[in-house]
């Protein structure tokens, strides 16, 4: 036998002593473990208490990436003779073959990794990636999902977390902060407007009472801009919140004699 | 506190089965853990889709058509509770100004009850209608000696952005500190007051009524029931056949259900009471020897209906926020939405009654809402 073929047999085992049957388990075990916690969890998690919720979605790539793991480090040695020179091989191999051909998508998988322990974004949270806004889904291996308010899916290569800012809204938190902005014209009562707005918000029934109120007022050069930032309970709710918000803001500033006026982009 | 006219002095003692409490250290009776892993257990099916067979499907039992007309009336005035007050306002060392943090679903008026009962001025809350009315507020103490009662702050405000001036004007007055006031709202009422109008600066430290308890729940019971009853009744658990009322040799009910009631209605009386009614059934075919027996079944889980839809629950909240509400009301105080479909709903499945054509929670589906609003992360109230 020449040297490279002894090498090659001492790297893979023999093929007469590689259980394929145990190793087609473990796959499709693991796969299945994978499914049954990727379905399973977001599904209690929709149901259960909200306190559970970002948790449970949370807890799907982790599990993932463990199974991963756990079937890699349990297969491994059923194929291949585990010493430092093979794995140095199988390496080295692994390295030409992932330049040439899997380099984006490996560096989605190794993005996906980092994201875990960084956490730009968890399932449950609310990113804007570009110029996506949404509700992250769910993480896979190769891209994670967004719902967006308009109830679209995009689907974002993990590849972003290397060279786009993630903006996270709530940031593992259950709420986040909701802003609406109004512009007035200079000419009124500016002693009553700020604690009516924030009367405004203080009176939704969307809103959270762990987190503060306030109103921010600055003269812009079209108008008085009142710009007021409450958090609601449940951040899912952020879009009716705003809404309410954003109608009876409206009322209020009516009530007390205010005139709105077009935002300064529309204004020109 | 500033004694008024009262003649029930009593100082507190070791066995009273309510006290005033702080009302931050407030925890709700224990479960016994049979009953805690059965609730779980009971969730964990609803959560999955499958709901256990009510008992109401044992063939040998009926709802006595009688109790339903007991049920929409009103839980026997808490004597222990009222005794509670009268010891406050016996005691000089109060301050001032003390506020009570009523548990919810309070159906008797307890503080006014009480004050009535003591010959004690009330404030009452302006109208209704002018609670948004765009006229100036001013709010004036009605002068005098003795303590000023406000037995519902429930009905100084509306939780609207134009609804918060009355609240306002009241507190600013009570911070003038011109008269002793003991001033009451529920649990809701507070937390919600606490985030819009800071009252908690005016009026720090409320005291609560500490929860019932087994023994005390059976003794309130005890007490009542023969006051409340059609006829002379039995009360007897239907799965046991066991007295509901009787004793073990060391003084001790020889079952759980009065720990379950306490815990279920998180210690608070009226609650309890209204859980007990729903709980009350009378055989089909009653023998000689029960024909006056009244069987107690197990305490049901109940959930809301809609799984919990946020429509409903937000109804239920701003109920529970302004202690009971007219339909036209209703609707200002909510996000833009039609409450009128969901308020049939919630009144023909006992979770809200009307009276008057205002709407309020029933006492007995209290637990199930309370536990609904916490399961959708609503901001909840202290008591529980």
């Amino acid at each position: 036998m020449s040297e490279s073929a002894e090498q090659g047999a001492q790297l893979v085992r023999d093929l007469q002593n590689i259980d394929f049957v145990e190793i087609a388990l473990i796959l499709v075990g693991t796969w299945l473990a994978i499914m049954v916690v990727r379905h399973t969890l977001p599904w209690l998690a929709e149901r259960g208490p909200s306190q559970t919720r970002l948790i449970l979605m949370g807890a799907v790539p982790v599990f993932r990436l463990l199974a991963l793991i756990v079937a890699i480090v349990w297969i491994t040695p059923l194929v291949i003779r585990v010493t430092l020179e093979n794995f140095l091989v199988i390496a080295g191999a692994a390295s030409v073959a992932i330049g040439f051909a899997f380099k984006d998508y490996v560096s989605s998988l190794i993005a996906g990794v980092v994201a875990l322990f960084e956490k730009p974004w968890r399932p449950g949270d609310w990113v804007t990636v570009g110029d996506h806004y949404g509700e992250v889904q769910s993480v896979g291996m190769r891209a994670l999902t967004l719902r967006t308010l308009h109830d679209d899916i995009i689907t974002v290569p993990l590849l972003k977390l290397w060279d786009s800012n993630i903006v996270n809204a709530n940031d593992g938190a259950r709420t986040l902060m909701c802003v609406v902005d109004f512009y007035l014209h200079p000419d009124h009562d500016t002693a009553q407007m700020p604690q009516a707005l924030k009367d405004v918000a203080l009176t939704s029934a969307w809103l959270g009472y762990d987190r503060p109120v306030a109103v921010f007022v600055e003269q812009t050069r079209v108008g008085t801009h009142y710009e007021l930032r409450a958090y609601p309970f449940e951040m899912r709710d952020q879009g009716p919140f705003r809404s309410d918000m954003t109608l009876r803001g409206k009322a209020a500033i009516r009530a007390l004699g205010g005139m709105e006026i077009s935002a300064p982009a529309a204004a020109g | 506190m500033t004694t008024g006219p009262d003649t029930h002095a009593a100082p507190e003692r070791a066995d009273d089965p309510i006290t005033l409490v702080d009302a931050e250290q407030i925890t709700p009776p224990p479960w016994p853990q049979k009953a805690a892993l059965q609730a779980v257990l009971s969730r964990t099916r609803q959560l999955l889709g499958r709901r256990r067979k009510p008992f109401m499907d044992d063939d040998r039992l009926r709802r006595p058509a009688w109790l339903d007309e007991v049920i929409q009336q009103r839980s026997p005035v808490c004597t222990p509770a009222l005794n509670a007050l009268t010891r406050l306002l016996n005691d000089s060392n109060e301050p001032d100004l003390r506020l009570i943090m009523l548990p919810p679903c309070d159906d008797n008026a307890l503080l006014d009850t009480w004050a009535a009962r003591h010959g004690l001025d009330c404030l009452a809350p302006p109208e209704h209608g002018a609670l948004l009315a765009d006229e100036d507020v001013s709010v004036t103490l009605p002068e005098g000696d003795g303590v000023l009662v406000i037995p519902d702050l429930g009905g100084w405000f509306l939780r609207h952005h134009h609804g918060l001036r009355h609240v306002r004007a009241l507190l600013a007055q009570l911070g003038k500190g011109a008269r002793a006031c003991i001033i009451g709202c529920n649990s809701w009422t507070w937390a919600f007051l606490c985030k819009a109008v800071q009252i908690d600066l005016i009026l720090p430290a409320p005291l609560t009524f500490s929860p019932l308890e087994e023994m005390a729940l059976r003794r309130w019971f005890a007490d009542e029931m023969p006051e409340t009853a059609p006829i002379d009744r039995r009360f007897r658990l239907s799965d046991s056949g066991r007295d509901l009322l009787a004793l073990d040799e060391r003084g001790r009910p020889d079952h759980d259900y009065f720990r379950q009631l306490a815990a279920r209605s998180l210690g608070i009386p009226w609650v309890a009471w209204h859980l007990w009614q729903r709980s009350l059934r009378e055989r089909i075919d009653p023998d000689e020897d029960d024909r006056d027996t009244l069987w107690v079944v197990a305490l049901e889980e109940i959930s809301l209906p809609g799984d919990g839809q946020t429509e409903f629950l937000l109804i239920l909240h701003a109920l529970l926020i302004h202690g009971a509400l007219p339909g036209e009301t209703l609707s200002q105080v909510l996000p833009d939405m039609a409450p009128g479909p969901l308020l049939q709903a919630l009144e023909s499945n006992g979770y809200i009654a009307r009276h008057n054509g205002w709407f309020y929670c029933q006492p007995g589906a209290y637990p199930a809402i309370r536990r609904g609003l916490e399961a959708a992360g609503f901001p909840m109230d202290l008591y529980g």
